[in-house]
């Protein structure tokens, strides 16, 4: 089953090793990322690939994924999106 | 996996705590924590920590101040009418150059937004153990978590064993006046997280109290050998409580305990020297003072405090703190309650509700035991505060042979971290 956000959610603080999910309605069926990050220059492609995973793993379809990362761990990077996602519901 | 999750939830939470304080009073809002990784943040470093950073920023003209405490700790909210760019400036500051800064978080948001130090064109935080930046390390998980851990724990008893004597004691005084209050559950004392069974006071008048007390007290360490020096110093202290909490008696007890530890522990046999300072000690009773100790003795016949010091606290030093030792803070205080005379709880409740209480005390291994006693004591309306200033005895003692430790044992340091951090 796919899931399409039908409003906008979002999940996190801007707090150091923290990061501000956003998710909102995508015209068309794909997912768009964009990301801001405090580390990247260093770990930009890393996190966006963590990102893209967790979107693929909650068959998110249709949204525009933006994340503000102040230097969060993968795993809550992953929490975040998850919450984000929900609430887009 | 679960902690975690709940601590993200948590800091979600105080995100929209802090705008709901940031709509509400129009200043720059100071959010105070320590910066300590970690899944559960309720212990006593990181307490301590916390109420440092607030120690440095509460002479600022503060027009709300606000406290919570959960599983991200204690955390204090300021809001300071102070321009923007000098307080962000002050706090960095406190972040690089206080004994303890390096483990404070002092973040400062304006209309709703954090400011950073990349706002200001300053340099951003470090690592704790090498020169990269701060969010590098975090992200990499460059450093192992035991030379984190040291690194904090050693960090802390620098702080502790400043070389200068006054900021030592008063460092030590403060640290088991406020670690006290970490004890999980209050059994009607005040802890961290709630005010037991009393209405005229809360933790955070408990830390500007301890606070307080402790930079009159810590003058006593060179008066050792002198009760009447002791005992003016004590008064002075008891005064400047009373001014800070504008009349509430938060550490009448727990000033004139400590300060005859702190005497005691100067010593090579603190128990002897204690009794030696208080060999006439029971002649207070000879006089008119209305003090709690006073009128239990004139009800009861019980020399309280006075009769324990007069036996220089020998349960303290010989079975109260080697309890302590080998017990986490819950278990030694609820076992204080059922062990320690505890005048306190016979002035507020009578005798018969006294023998009660330390009967129940005896009988509660089990977790909802224990939340049972809890609510039990606060229905009573009993508060064994006797036993709450025997546990900052207790902490300052441990504090002391800490830091007087000759060699550095990883050892007994590891045990501290345990202790300290809550670590398991």
């Amino acid at each position: 089953m796919m899931n399409r956000p039908i409003k906008t959610g979002s999940a996190g603080t801007l707090e150091s090793n923290d990061c501000l999910v956003t998710i909102e309605v995508n015209s068309d069926d794909s997912v768009i990322i964009h990301l801001e990050s405090v580390v990247k220059a260093r770990f930009g492609k890393q996190i966006e690939l963590t990102i893209k995973e967790t979107c693929e793993q909650l068959n998110l379809v249709g949204a525009i994924v933006s994340v503000n990362d102040k230097g969060a761990l993968d795993f809550t990077i992953k929490a975040r999106v998850e919450t984000a996602v929900k609430r887009s519901l | 996996m679960e902690i975690m999750i709940n601590l993200l939830q948590e800091r979600e939470n105080r995100a929209s705590l802090q705008k709901q304080i940031c709509r509400k009073y129009p200043y720059p809002l100071v959010v105070v924590k320590a910066n300590i990784p970690g899944e559960d943040k309720r212990s006593l470093i990181e307490t301590i920590v916390a109420c440092e950073g607030y120690f440095a920023l509460k002479e600022l003209d503060i027009k709300y101040l606000h406290t919570t405490y959960s599983i991200e700790g204690l955390i204090f909210y300021l809001s300071v009418d102070f321009p923007i760019e000098v307080l962000k400036r002050f706090c960095v500051d406190i972040e690089e150059n206080h004994p303890l800064g390096r483990l404070m978080d002092i973040d400062v948001f304006v209309s709703q937004s954090q400011i950073s130090r990349r706002d200001l064109n300053m340099n951003p935080r470090r690592c704790f153990l090498c020169d990269e930046i701060a969010h590098v390390c975090v992200r990499q998980q460059t450093h192992a978590e035991d030379d984190i851990e040291h690194f904090i724990v050693d960090t802390f008893k620098r702080y502790i064993k400043s070389n200068d004597f006054y900021d030592r004691w008063q460092r030590m005084i403060q640290t088991a006046l406020i670690g006290e209050l970490i004890k999980p559950l209050g059994y009607g004392c005040v802890t961290l997280s709630d005010s037991g069974s009393h209405s005229d006071m809360d933790a955070l008048l408990f830390i500007q109290s301890a606070h307080a007390v402790s930079k009159k007290m810590a003058y006593a360490h060179v008066y050792s050998n002198d009760f009447d020096q002791l005992r003016a110093i004590g008064k002075i202290a008891e005064q400047q409580m009373l001014k800070t909490t504008r009349g509430v008696n938060t550490h009448k007890g727990a000033i004139f305990l400590l300060l005859l530890v702190m005497a005691g522990l100067q010593h090579p046999d603190p128990v002897m020297h204690i009794s030696f300072l208080c060999k006439d000690i029971l002649h207070d009773f000879d006089t008119d003072d209305q003090s709690h100790g006073m009128r239990l003795f004139k009800q009861f016949g019980v020399t309280g405090i006075r009769g324990l010091a007069k036996e220089g606290f020998k349960d303290l030093f010989k079975r109260y703190y080697p309890y302590f030792q080998s017990k986490p803070i819950d278990d030694t205080f609820l076992w204080l309650i059922g062990q320690n005379p505890d005048t306190t709880l016979m002035y507020r409740g009578g005798m018969s509700l006294y023998n009660e209480c330390r009967e129940k005390a005896g009988n509660t291994d089990k977790l909802q035991d224990r939340m049972e006693f809890d609510r039990w004591m606060k229905i009573q309306g009993l508060s064994p505060g006797g036993s709450a200033d025997m546990l900052s005895a207790i902490i300052l003692i441990d504090c002391y042979l800490w830091i007087m430790e000759e060699k550095n044992d990883e050892q007994t340091d590891k045990d501290r971290v345990r202790r300290y951090l809550g670590i398991k």
